[in-house]
């Protein structure tokens, strides 16, 4: 059930109908359905994932792997491409770490850059993951991950 | 004040405490009360600490974070997670950095109630944990 535009009109009976939807859509906006207007500070997306498994995810349909260490995100949804000082960029801003969820000891950390695909509008994010001193064609597959990505939003 | 459930039936009388109730749950919800719906796609808590583990500026959803080796520390919840969650993180601003060697910080215990994490230099030696201001923010949908 998405979010519900309710309008009330001058005149109009008050029905239960109508109030029962507008306390409703508190749980729409909640759970961001269909419908609800983009809302400032909030993700567009977020997954977490192992590998090609998904931990958790909300407008990811999937996580396919390149080859170890290089994963392409798939959204539900085509972002679109805002120009920015003369340049077409993606609307989607992505923020992302890599975890070893099992060793305290580890001497390595992982760096999760992301990236872009191309220069037209996509439905993926593609994303690699390296130790810190990795050699350029190295590559790590983290014990999982998680990326949040943000859409540009005009004012 | 807590969400309220409503549900209006057809031939009720309308009440200015229901609608008053309805007017609420619109803060409720924004605050994340107790039984608001969870609003998807926003941290679920996040803590800002300088090197010796003291929490430093806002926090959210964080009952205190604890300094358990040299680079490592400990934040706990007060809030309980159910299942995986995950962790983006920075540097604390206005926290300094003494030198422009690359730092990075990776979480290796993930717990309902608990969160370890440690912070790293770019060296692959043992030597390499490091303390540090830092600002890290929990995911979960």
């Amino acid at each position: 059930m998405g979010f519900e535009d309710i309008t009330f009109q001058f005149g109009d009976t008050l029905t239960a109908s109508g109030l029962s939807a507008v306390q409703s859509n508190f749980t729409a906006f909640a759970a961001g359905e269909t419908g609800v207007t983009p809302t400032f500070n909030r993700a567009k997306a977020i997954v977490n994932y192992s590998g090609t498994s998904i931990n958790f995810s909300d407008n990811v349909s999937s996580v396919t792997q390149n080859f170890v260490g290089s994963y392409n995100i798939n959204f539900t949804f085509t972002y679109s491409m805002v120009v920015v000082n003369s340049v077409s960029r993606p609307s989607v801003y992505a923020l992302g770490n890599a975890h070893d969820t099992t060793n305290e000891n580890a001497t390595v950390v992982f760096s999760m850059p992301f990236f872009e695909g191309g220069t037209g509008a996509l439905n993926f994010y593609s994303v690699f993951h390296h130790n810190f001193n990795d050699s350029a064609d190295s590559y790590h597959q983290p014990e999982s991950a998680t990326a949040v990505f943000f859409e540009r939003l005009e004012p | 004040m807590a969400f309220t459930a409503l549900s209006f039936s057809s031939g009720e009388l309308l009440t200015s405490s229901k609608m008053n109730l309805m007017m609420s749950n619109f803060k409720s919800l924004a605050n994340q009360e107790t039984t608001a719906p969870t609003i998807t796609k926003i941290p679920r808590a996040w803590v800002n600490h300088d090197g010796a583990a003291s929490m430093v500026g806002s926090q959210y959803n964080i009952s205190s974070v604890a300094d358990i080796g040299f680079g490592k520390y400990q934040t706990n919840f007060s809030i309980v997670f159910s299942g995986t969650y995950g962790a983006t993180w920075g540097f604390l601003a206005g926290g300094g950095q003494g030198d422009n060697r690359m730092r990075n910080i990776t979480l290796y215990t993930i717990a309902s109630t608990f969160a370890r994490y440690k912070g790293r230099n770019s060296t692959t030696q043992q030597s390499g944990d490091e303390e540090f201001p830092m600002s890290l923010v929990f995911w979960q949908d």
